[in-house]
């Protein structure tokens, strides 16, 4: 027929990363089912290959001309492709995390596997999804893989009671933004790509009505439950605190990169004619993510809760960049959404070791414990530093650069509560760090005596220590390489369509 | 092809009749005290809209509705009800607190404020170029054909993933549904076994 000659002139190797994804998947499954593998290490092993492989098909691609294939499903252009590669990176680095937590707790390695990459594939499909029936799906299939991950350790009453909070509000934010999306298609008269649903508005002269105000009103409710924006961010804090934590870690980072992707694409592609009102929209929420975020995080005592306020206010930092809107600010956002990725996975990656060792996840038990472990306390230290945004570190230099776009394009408010709001979360992070390093009263906690350290040579580090290693390193030195990476990113970004405005 | 589109005012009829039985049928889901009322209110619901489907001329919509929702969604929803076996609360009308009346108020404010955006919108524009758009491509003539090719040549991304969403939606009902402590007992009874010639 000839209809299949042109469907495969159309699928070229767009979706390539994906598929490679996809297969190690169902090899997993399929091994998993036939041969009784006692080693489970090799599914490990290959969800790690498959997903490097995936990160340097899409390296090889950055260069390729911004193609919309699938008659109109998916576009693959650079934004989407280095944000593809985040979510992949974010994977790479949260499985080795997983890894141990899933052999202390007894439970199925192999399924978690399999949930966390279908994560990932969703995730990555949203990034380049191009009409709103793609763009559901590949939503539904991120959060559904979410939902079941943080229901995980199924005897824990506090995951599953996270699960339930976790469901029942994302499926409300999933019908709010379903009844946004319906707007969005009757009003351009019945369009479902992108950018036929911008010409559709044009053609209807609805651009400027209430009804495609509206409907913007219920696509930033619908992303701002999943990216956790302030008003729509209760959720957060105790589904952060009852998921085991290498999915939270995930989750910190994964969906919000998802989210922010696909809220830069949708507005800037269907939304250019009201660029005021989502812009006014999303400063106000950024505002009200940095300071409540901030403020509430210093009364915490529970270490997720804390970081989950935490990462409240870092989604209000990177909202900073797509307010800006330019070239300038889509770039500082993408490199300080890189640094955040290590900075948040690194704490994330300390905090699981001293769980694992300890059983214990408040800040009052953490006190003292550079007597049992340096290296821990260091890299949990400076991981911190960097999230606050200390001079040499990293997330300095990224908050520098957010700052400074944001300046430039005379955003002065929000560059002040963004400084003001900075120096907030510098004190509750030194907080937890002067109680680290503390020594004065000699008196160690019960949690930290029964600590035990694993011997320090380097051949018999187990997984999490190597993705902390590996996190420290990159939140400590990536800033220094900023320029470079900028130069990469701006060189990359100019194929592009919509950030060249 | 359109069938009820010739019966002008019978269709209004019909759709007046469908929306009442949708609004009553959800009110009666939230407002009754009896959880298995409520249930099978539900089901009246789904069986509304899909009629109101068959209304709009699709038929396959309407059939897989009925058969997804009705006959498998519901059906559970019924069977986990009577499973739970709770005595019935008596209090008809709870006690309202300060956070009810804000929720209702921001409801009222949003409900109306919908009403009046799409009262106001003018669809007349919009629906005369969507009916001329249609008439091009009907190379298909009924719902199903057109469905068939259209999931398999626009649709196709949506489509395949949504097979991937539905493994992994199995996968997780059985990992939810599984019994964690099946290989703990194992060991118990090898323990046991071990155990057993040292007592003799």
């Amino acid at each position: 027929m000839e209809l299949e000659l042109d469907l495969s002139f159309f699928y070229k190797t767009t979706i390539l990363p994906e598929c490679v994804l996809i297969f190690c998947l169902i090899s997993i499954l399929i091994l998993d089912l036939i041969l009784k593998i006692k080693d489970k290490n090799v599914f490990f092993f290959i969800s790690l290959v498959s997903l490097l492989l995936s990160i340097f098909i899409l390296i090889f691609q950055l260069k390729e001309e911004p193609v919309i294939s699938f008659l109109g499903n998916f576009q693959a252009d650079n934004f989407n492709k280095i944000f593809r590669i985040f979510i992949a990176l974010c994977s790479i680095l949260c499985i080795p995390l997983s890894i141990d937590f899933i052999k202390c707790t007894k439970l199925a390695i192999t399924e978690f596997l399999i949930f966390l990459l279908t994560a990932t594939i969703g995730g990555m499909f949203l990034c380049g999804a191009n009409d709103l029936i793609t763009i559901f799906v590949s939503l539904e299939c991120l959060s559904l893989c979410s939902y079941l991950l943080s229901g995980y350790t199924k005897k824990d009453v506090r995951s599953n009671e996270a699960v339930m909070k976790y469901l029942l509000i994302g499926g409300t934010s999933s019908s709010i933004l379903a009844y946004g999306f319906s707007w969005l298609y009757g009003l351009s008269g019945g369009e479902f790509q992108l950018q036929k649903i911008a010409d559709g508005l044009v053609s209807t002269e609805m651009y400027n009505s209430f009804g495609s105000l509206l409907a913007l009103v219920f696509i930033i409710v619908g992303i701002g439950f999943k990216l956790s924006l302030v008003p729509f961010h209760q959720w957060t804090p105790d589904v952060y605190e009852g998921s085991p934590t290498p999915v939270v870690a995930f989750l910190s980072v994964a969906s919000k990169i998802a989210g922010l992707a696909l809220l830069v694409r949708l507005f800037n592609i269907v939304f250019p004619f009201l660029p005021n009102q989502w812009h006014s929209l999303l400063e106000i929420s950024a505002i009200c993510s940095m300071i409540l975020g901030n403020l509430v995080a210093i009364t915490q005592t529970s270490m997720k809760r804390m970081l989950a306020y935490s990462s409240i206010s870092q989604i209000g930092y990177l909202m900073i960049g797509l307010v800006t809107g330019n070239f300038d600010g889509y770039t500082s956002m993408i490199v300080y959404l890189l640094f955040y990725i290590f900075m948040n996975l690194g704490t994330f990656a300390c905090i699981i070791l001293f769980g694992l060792r300890t059983g214990t996840d408040n800040i009052r038990d953490y006190s003292g414990l550079i007597l049992k472990d340096p290296l821990l306390t260091f890299s949990l230290a400076l991981c911190l530093l960097s999230l606050g945004g200390i001079p040499p570190l990293s997330g300095f230099f990224g908050k520098l650069y957010l700052f400074w776009c944001a300046w430039k394009t005379g955003l002065y408010f929000l560059v002040f509560i963004g400084l003001f709001t900075s120096v907030i979360s510098i004190y509750y992070y030194l907080k937890i760090i002067k109680l680290l390093i503390t020594t004065e009263n000699k008196e160690v906690t019960s949690y930290v005596q029964s600590y035990t350290v694993s011997s320090f040579s380097l051949l018999s580090k187990n997984s999490i220590e190597v993705s902390i290693i590996i996190c420290v390193i990159a939140s400590i030195f990536l800033g220094i390489f900023m320029n470079p990476i900028i130069n990469i990113l701006q060189i990359n970004l100019h194929l592009n369509t919509f950030t060249n405005i | 092809m359109n069938i009820i589109e010739l019966f002008g005012p019978l269709q209004e009829i019909i759709f007046f009749i469908l929306e009442i039985g949708v609004i009553l049928g959800s009110l009666g889901v939230v407002l009754l005290s009896n959880i298995v009322y409520s249930a099978f209110f539900l089901g009246l619901v789904f069986f509304c809209i899909s009629l109101l489907y068959f209304a709009l001329n699709a038929d396959f919509v309407a059939a897989a509705q009925i058969l997804i929702y009705v006959g498998a969604v519901n059906v559970l929803i019924v069977f986990a009800v009577m499973l739970i076996n709770k005595p019935e609360s008596l209090k008809i009308f709870p006690v309202w607190t300060v956070g009810d009346k804000i929720t209702l108020a921001i409801c009222l404010t949003s409900f109306f404020l919908l009403v009046n955006i799409i009262l106001n919108t003018s669809w007349s524009n919009i629906t005369v170029i969507t009916e001329s758009k249609g008439f091009l491509e009907s190379n298909f003539t009924q719902n199903v054909q057109r469905i068939g090719s259209l999931l398999l040549t626009q649709y196709l991304l949506p489509f395949e993933l949504l097979s991937i969403v539905l493994l992994v939606a199995l996968i997780g009902a059985i990992v939810i549904a599984r019994r964690e402590n099946l290989i703990e007992t194992n060991k118990k009874k090898v323990l046991q076994i071990k155990k057993s010639p040292t007592t003799f």
